[in-house]
């Protein structure tokens, strides 16, 4: 048996780009189980740029779930857009799990927006200054929270975790090494890696580096997709996945 | 066109009050603009005449309910607008500023404020100040009225936004650079913005020039782009990468050429695609 994950991230819709995505999504059910949505929905952050993304990706045939990205947080409304999205049947995944019953599994989902602070023995630490130590904090706060909604859910057949920063360096090649730190952090990783007491989850989806590419791993082997539309090319990318 | 005298200052106040009250009474959303808009923002009285927005279905109901009021109607030849006259003022209820119609959007950022003795629904400043720009033409581009609006109003007007709502129109450009050149508007940055970099003097210095596009493409409300590569050589800026449509490639284009006087702008940016997958990926 196969469970399809469909993926994308870094749609960043507004008002100038309603419309775009929805012909091409309205038959992504005969291609996929479900739909994640890496983050990155809007371009500012604003409440009519999160309608937009709310009626590309509402009531299609399939089941769909989203992080928020950075662009998401600009303008202060990010748990207004949440509310948004979840009113839309848009399941949103701030820090938690769902797990759902479809193509005959039970698949794991856990989300989490991520943040940066750069990767295994290039990146910053919880130290000097309080602006740092608010950095890397925040950073493992979400790292903390994503390993919390991946134990919780880790009884699943397929277990996914989705964010908007990348865990790791790999799928990031093509973006300039100097700004890695601003594009994910390996904590990320580590909760990825940590679940199922150390086996690792299936498969880890995020965005945020347009011009980096697709594929990468994680230290543990856990397979890394980043689904950011610049780097797929396409209204999603398709994983398939054995559930057996 | 100067401030008005003090008698006809009384009788478009007199007018507006009965305006106000009777659109008001008569449950007739609407927003004061133009002239009455700015007065009511603190600006000189320095039109003859008082400017109303109203949705067009509501056009009919407001001058039948200022006609009952005792007000005349007139045929306005125009047909995005509706006229009244208050014996000799004359009363604009405007249902298509500057090629758009007035919706419920617009009377929403409308914001109540105390006018001669009443309390009305004024548009906001930025919206005011664009309608007029936009209505600048060949047969009337008379900056005489708008420059003391803009210098009044300056603080309330989000100088982005009014940028970006009359770009590529000519007579509005012309107006920003004069706004912009004896110092009334806050050139290319967002307040926000332009607070902050107060604290550090910008450099012209080339070797930080790639530095400043790119945080305006990020900073930019019109752009907000991060994902865009910005390369100098000599006097060309190239810009590349993707993003999500054909407008906010040309705003990219914009944004970089406002920052970059007289450089050029060549700019490669393809809209990203967004067609189906042609294949899917096996994880085994």
């Amino acid at each position: 048996m196969t469970l399809r994950i469909a993926a994308v991230g870094d749609v960043h819709l507004g008002r100038d780009a309603r419309g775009r995505l929805r012909p091409t999504l309205e038959n992504v059910h005969e291609h996929a189980d479900v739909l994640l949505l890496a983050g990155d929905l809007t371009q500012r952050g604003t409440l009519d740029e999160a309608q937009v993304a709310a009626d590309e990706f509402s009531d299609l045939a399939l089941p769909v779930y989203a992080v928020l990205g950075n662009h998401d947080y600009h303008s202060d409304a990010q748990d207004e857009i949440a509310r948004l999205l979840s009113d839309r049947g848009i399941g949103v995944l701030e820090g938690r799990s769902e797990l759902i019953d479809v193509a005959g599994c039970r698949l794991g989902i856990a989300g989490v927006k991520g943040f940066g602070g750069g990767f295994a023995g290039k990146c910053g630490s919880a130290f000097g200054e309080r602006e740092m130590k608010a950095f890397i904090e925040h950073t493992e706060l979400l790292a903390g929270t994503l390993a919390d909604a991946l134990h919780a859910v880790e009884n699943a057949d397929v277990l996914v975790a989705l964010t908007h920063y990348s865990p790791v360096a790999d799928t990031l090649r093509g973006e300039p090494p100097e700004i890695y730190p601003f594009l994910g952090a390996y904590q990320l990783a580590e909760a990825i890696d940590g679940a199922r007491n150390g086996t690792g989850a299936d498969l880890a989806v995020h965005g945020h580096a347009h011009f980096g590419c697709e594929q990468g791993c994680t230290p543990g082997g856990v397979r890394v997709r980043n689904v950011a539309q610049p780097v797929i090319r396409a209204a999603y990318a398709v994983y398939h996945l054995p559930t057996a | 066109m100067g401030t008005v005298g003090s008698g006809e200052r009384t009788a478009l106040e007199r007018t507006l009050v009965r305006v106000c009250t009777t659109l008001r009474a008569a449950g007739v959303p609407y927003a004061l603009t133009g002239g009455s808009g700015v007065y009511a923002r603190g600006g000189p009285l320095s039109e003859h005449d008082i400017d109303v927005l109203v949705r067009p279905s509501d056009a009919d109901e407001a001058v039948r309910a200022l006609v009952s009021a005792g007000m005349r109607a007139t045929d306005a030849p125009e047909d995005w607008l509706r006229k009244v006259y208050d014996d000799a003022v004359p009363v604009d209820l405007i249902y298509r500023p500057a090629e758009y119609p007035v919706t419920d959007d617009t009377l929403a950022a409308a914001e109540e404020l105390p006018v001669a003795s009443v309390q009305a629904p004024v548009a906001p400043a930025t919206d005011i100040l664009a309608d007029k720009l936009l209505s600048l033409g060949p047969q009337y581009c008379d900056f005489g009225w708008i420059l003391p609006a803009a210098r009044a109003l300056r603080e309330q007007v989000d100088w982005v936004v009014l940028r970006a709502r009359t770009q590529h129109h000519p007579y509005a450009e012309a107006f920003l650079l004069l706004a912009d050149r004896i110092g009334i508007s806050t050139p290319n940055r967002s307040r926000g913005t332009s607070a902050r970099t107060a604290q550090v003097p910008q450099s012209d210095a080339p070797q930080y020039l790639v530095a400043r596009l790119r945080r305006a493409l990020t900073e930019d409300p019109r752009t907000a782009e991060q994902g865009v590569r910005v390369r100098v050589h000599g006097r060309t800026v190239q810009l590349s990468g993707q993003v999500a449509t054909t407008q906010r490639r040309d705003a990219l284009t914009a944004v970089v050429a406002e920052n970059a006087p007289g450089l050029t702008v060549r700019n490669d940016v393809r809209v990203v695609a967004t067609g189906q997958p042609d294949e899917w990926e096996e994880l085994r």
